[in-house]
């Protein structure tokens, strides 16, 4: 018998069928850029070795476990960790122009690593390894704690959140600016490298402490799946069904932060995944966040494994910066689906 | 159950919304249905939100049963407080369907149970509308939107409901059909419910009582015989209305011209 409520389940199924269906894909591009550079690796001794059996050439492991392996989980790490952000920031700002950076957390980080690689100064007082990623990260969380402290001076509403963003984005790239010219030469290349986006810093270390953020912030998300998608009914609708609308934008608002100031301050600025990921995922199962996050996540980690095994084949032999390739990969993608979808975009 | 608003003072900064209102309803002898009107910008939408509980700073002002909302858990006002607000302008990728069940959805668990799918179905069916169930908000016009929000703003029952302009989209079939619903539920569940509307006509036609909000205060409250007249609608309106009755007996209020 027809019903409503078929509808929506039958419809909930298909949703499900279409993470499945993207998380399959993901896992296979993960095993196809393992087995991708400059020494070739066979697709299935990929597998064999992933399934815990031994490979006929102990020196293919190492380079697997050591090197690839890290390198392919942290560029699902941050498709993850990047789409997250986006769709909540997107969502909490009610913007469809909102990515992970729109409140100035990249302009942050850009900065913290600038002062680090440019005067050797460090914010932590660590030195050596870490020290630009340590600077990066404080510098992101900074911004986000003063876009908070004006939001809270004022009212936590999207428009006072994104114009005191966009105030910490200014100030952040005029004071890199000047940095930039007190910088010597090879201080330069790497400030500029450093904001393409790499994924060459990825080690075991590196994944443990993104594995643990992402388990630090995963039950809010599953707490809040209902709450975040009553927000995007508007705060007068939110507030009458009894979310209490700014406590909500601020504990998201802090959520992200960790999340893409994590990301940025370890792989630099990998633009357009936290824009692009959510808007596909959008289209394709609405915005019922318990559909709609997980298959953001998966679309970010996809986005992100296809642009990685790109950066590796273009070139033969070099490994092109990723944040490059996300950007002249995903925009006559994005283009492709804006104008298919002419009236509703977000 | 009675709610009662006392002394209300509200402004914006130095812009004066509402001074010294003073009401109060019960639904003791049934539900019954309240018209706000008055001209443009004398505060009817203010109204509504203070008395849903948007605003901190007359909670005190606002009683629910001799008990002031700044007294009162939050749940316990959105569980007996409903509201449409005037502006659906939402863009989000939802469903009509999946908006009304997210009424059931603020403070619970993960999982969808079946029976909130059921009262969720039954709703659609209540108002007809299952033909928009399963399109999208943002394909839909605004008196559709009007329509869905309603479903989600009927959907729980609850003792207060707070309307604001629901039928102001809507075509002429629609408005009445939208006030036929707004009446039945508000008898059948023993409602006080406000609604907020510029059309007199549909206020004589559905109202009980007309409360009239002038120059940011409370002018009269009444049953409509006792304030729709001439006078009024000059004072009010500064029009030179016609009232007459139908061959059906309801009362119609035809502006003639502008005073």
């Amino acid at each position: 018998m027809y019903s409503l409520e078929q509808d929506y389940k039958l419809s909930s199924k298909n949703k499900i069928i279409k993470i499945a269906f993207f998380s399959i894909l993901t896992l296979f591009m993960f095993i196809l850029d393992i087995s991708t550079g400059p020494l070739p690796i066979d697709f299935y001794d990929v597998i064999k070795l992933m399934l815990g059996m031994d490979l006929s050439n102990p020196k293919y492991a190492m380079i697997i476990t050591d090197v690839r392996l890290p390198s392919a989980l942290m560029a699902i790490l941050v498709g993850i960790f990047l789409s997250l952000s986006g769709a909540q920031m997107q969502t909490i700002l009610n913007n469809p122009m909102a990515d992970p950076f729109i409140l100035g957390i990249s302009s942050g980080a850009s900065l913290g690593a600038g002062l680090a690689i440019v005067l050797g100064f460090s914010a932590f007082g660590v030195a050596g390894q870490y020290m630009i990623v340590g600077n990066a990260f404080l510098f992101a969380i900074g911004a986000s704690c003063i876009v908070y402290l004006i939001s809270k001076m004022r009212s936590v509403t999207s428009e006072t959140m994104i114009l005191a963003g966009i105030a910490i984005m200014f100030g952040c790239s005029a004071i890199l600016s000047i940095l930039q010219l007190l910088a010597t030469e090879r201080a330069l290349k790497m400030l500029t490298f450093w904001n393409m986006g790499s994924l060459t810093g990825a080690n075991w270390f590196v994944i443990k402490l993104f594995i643990i953020s992402l388990i630090i912030v995963l039950p809010f998300f599953i707490k809040n799946v209902w709450t975040l998608t009553i927000l995007r009914l508007g705060d007068e609708n939110a507030k009458s069904l009894g979310v209490s609308v700014e406590s909500l934008r601020i504990r998201v608002l802090f959520i992200v932060s960790l999340l893409s100031a994590v990301a940025v301050s370890f792989v630099g600025t990998i633009g357009f995944i936290g824009l692009v990921a959510p808007h596909i995922a959008r289209l394709m199962v609405g915005e019922e966040q318990r559909f709609f996050i997980p298959l953001t996540a998966v679309m970010g980690a996809f986005i992100l494994m296809c642009t990685s095994y790109l950066s590796k084949i273009i070139i033969p032999g070099m490994i092109l910066p990723i944040g490059v390739i996300t950007s002249v990969v995903g925009l006559p993608f994005f283009m492709f689906m804006i104008l298919k979808n002419k009236k509703n975009v977000f | 159950m009675d709610i009662l608003v006392n002394k209300l003072n509200f402004s914006y900064g130095s812009n004066v919304i509402l001074k010294d209102i003073n009401f109060s309803f019960n639904n003791n002898d049934g539900g019954k249905v309240i018209g706000i009107i008055g001209p443009n910008g004398t505060g009817k939408s203010s109204l509504i939100r203070c008395m849903a509980g948007f605003h901190k700073d007359v909670k005190q002002n606002i009683l629910i049963d001799d008990i002031a909302y700044d007294n009162m858990d939050k749940k316990y006002i959105t569980s007996n407080v409903s509201y449409l607000p005037q502006s659906l302008n939402i863009n989000a990728h939802l469903t009509a369907f999946e908006i009304v069940l997210l009424a059931y959805k603020s403070n619970s668990s993960y999982r969808v149970k079946d029976d909130d799918l059921k009262n969720v179905s039954d709703i659609f069916k209540y108002l007809s509308i299952e033909h928009l169930a399963n399109k999208s908000i943002l394909e839909m016009s605004g008196g559709q939107k009007q329509l869905v929000f309603l479903a989600k703003s009927l959907l729980f029952k609850k003792p207060i409901m707070l309307l604001d302009e629901p039928t102001s989209a809507l075509d002429i079939y629609h408005q009445i059909k939208m006030m036929k619903l707004i009446a039945k539920s508000t008898y059948e569940n023993k409602s006080i419910t406000f609604v907020a509307l510029h059309d007199l006509n549909l206020v004589s036609r559905f109202c009980d009582e007309v409360m009239v909000l002038h120059n940011s205060t409370i002018r009269n409250i009444g049953t409509i015989d006792e304030v729709f007249n001439k006078t009024f609608f000059k004072n009010v309106y500064n029009m030179d209305c016609y009232i007459g009755k139908t061959d059906k007996g309801n009362i119609v209020i035809q502006a003639e011209d502008i005073i």
